[in-house]
């Protein structure tokens, strides 16, 4: 058991300069269920993430700021191929990181892989076997 | 004080009370001289739509609003929200028993593959939402093999996320410490250096370490980004391509070796010219009298602080002689 860490319990506690909250209503109580849009004081805003693309001049006009605006970027070549879900007939491939303490995210590996590219370049490795069920990573 | 009777023109009709400080101007301003006043001719406004309808013109029938009046394409986008064209698949169309990906095997797709997988998700669930919405409206039930398939998606997409933000991990901590980074450079020049191989292999090698370590594309117009580390990828390249043909020919071992004093080239329009050369001793030789060229003129030095915007000058301009 850890202690919880004083961030995670001073949630709403924040206030303004006038006392007030900086949302919510009081202290107690369960703050871990999620905000709704009409909970909070008068500077809560919640937003549905799809606002705040732009700004209003002084003649009411609202200038939308281009690259404030989501894109969404899609595959120039789409592999139709690949469908979301996967055969339960497929066995599920296990990575080994024998020598790496930090698993995939070890620098090591990382060269090694790095250098296997630069001499061999791009090869097949063993897992593109079906037999395989271990790979190194 | 003013008396209203004095005025000849009639103020108005009605009575009028006097509120002396309020129309005080507005009284004065009229006399019994001063002219008329003449009400606006008032200009008659065309009809919004002609009158009569022009001649010729019949009422078709009416057209019934009804289902198979309405003719939709077959490549309507919102297809895309459907199955087959159904409106809602039968629970036997459903992938009922498949499972998600495992992380072990997004590892190994490339990010294309991640990225296509990522949207034919993404048009999986668009179709499941659809479906789980019609039937908790209509039917007020939950829709829960759906549903279940629904999260089944869902997991494999935030395991795609899962992957690559662990890409994006290992490479920011890989290139953190510049003492790997300089192991990999290091031992890789030596071994280009002692492979004796004829082959075009080691050629191979160094264009694929030129892009694993300094992120530089073979095809030039594939390069958008270039900032110090592809200045400092394109130097290195350039000498170690400079010193391996130095070992196979005479002709450039004394360029390089009398003429240059064996001593690296540092600035950047001499590595560019050595860079952008053909990998052949007849190319090299080309490339070398430019750079002595270059050499013997100090005030064609390019200072550091420049050297970024010259690169993208010069590939520019290499763009655009290729295409002409």
């Amino acid at each position: 058991m850890k202690p919880s860490t004083v961030l995670q319990l001073t949630r709403p506690w924040k206030k303004y300069r006038d006392g007030t909250l900086f949302y919510g209503l009081s202290k107690s109580g369960n703050n871990r269920t999620a905000l709704t849009t009409k909970q909070g004081n008068k500077t809560m805003y919640k937003g549905t993430r799809s606002s705040g693309i732009g700004k209003h001049t002084k003649h009411g006009q609202y200038v939308i700021q281009w690259n404030k605006v989501n894109t969404f970027v899609v595959p120039k070549f789409v592999n139709l191929d690949l469908k979301p879900l996967v055969s339960t007939n497929v066995p599920e491939l296990k990575h080994e990181y024998t020598g790496y303490n930090k698993g995939p995210l070890d620098s090591k590996l990382y060269f090694s892989k790095l250098k296997q590219y630069i001499q061999q370049g791009n090869v097949q490795s063993e897992a593109s076997d079906i037999a395989c069920y271990a790979e190194r990573g | 004080m003013i008396s209203l009777k004095q005025t000849s023109v009639p103020l108005a009709k009605r009575t009028v009370t006097i509120r002396p400080f309020h129309h005080f101007s507005s009284v004065l301003a009229r006399t019994k001289y001063s002219p008329p006043r003449v009400a606006k001719e008032k200009v008659p406004k065309p009809p919004l739509f002609p009158l009569k309808p022009t001649p010729g013109l019949k009422v078709a029938e009416a057209i019934p609003p009804t289902r198979h009046n309405i003719e939709c394409p077959e490549t309507h986008p919102l297809w895309q929200f459907f199955h087959d064209k159904q409106f809602i698949r039968p629970t036997e169309q459903l992938d009922t028993t498949s499972r998600s990906w495992s992380i072990p095997e997004l590892r190994r797709k490339s990010f294309n593959d991640l990225h296509s997988l990522w949207y034919n998700c993404l048009r999986e669930r668009n179709k499941l939402a659809r479906e789980i919405h019609l039937i908790r409206a209509g039917l007020h039930t939950e829709g829960d093999h759906f549903v279940a398939v629904d999260e089944r998606v869902r997991t494999t997409m935030w395991r795609i996320r899962h992957v690559l933000s662990e890409r994006d991990h290992a490479f920011t901590r890989a290139f953190m410490d510049s003492a790997d980074r300089e192991d990999l450079i290091q031992s890789f020049s030596k071994e280009f250096m002692e492979s004796t191989n004829d082959s075009e292999e080691h050629w191979e090698q160094l264009k694929r370490f030129q892009w694993a370590v300094y992120g530089i594309n073979e095809t030039i117009e594939d390069n958008t980004v270039i900032d110090e580390t592809f200045v400092e990828g394109l130097k290195c390249v350039a000498n170690l391509k400079l010193q391996k043909l130095s070992t196979k020919d005479d002709q450039v071992k004394d360029w390089y070796e009398t003429k240059w004093g064996n001593q690296p080239l540092t600035d950047i329009a001499q590595c560019f010219v050595i860079f952008s050369c053909e990998n052949d001793v007849k190319a090299t030789l080309e490339a070398c009298s430019v750079v002595e060229d270059l050499r013997s003129d100090p005030t064609r030095l390019i200072p550091k602080e420049n050297e970024v915007t010259t690169v993208k000058s010069y590939i520019n301009q290499l763009i655009s002689s290729n295409e002409e």
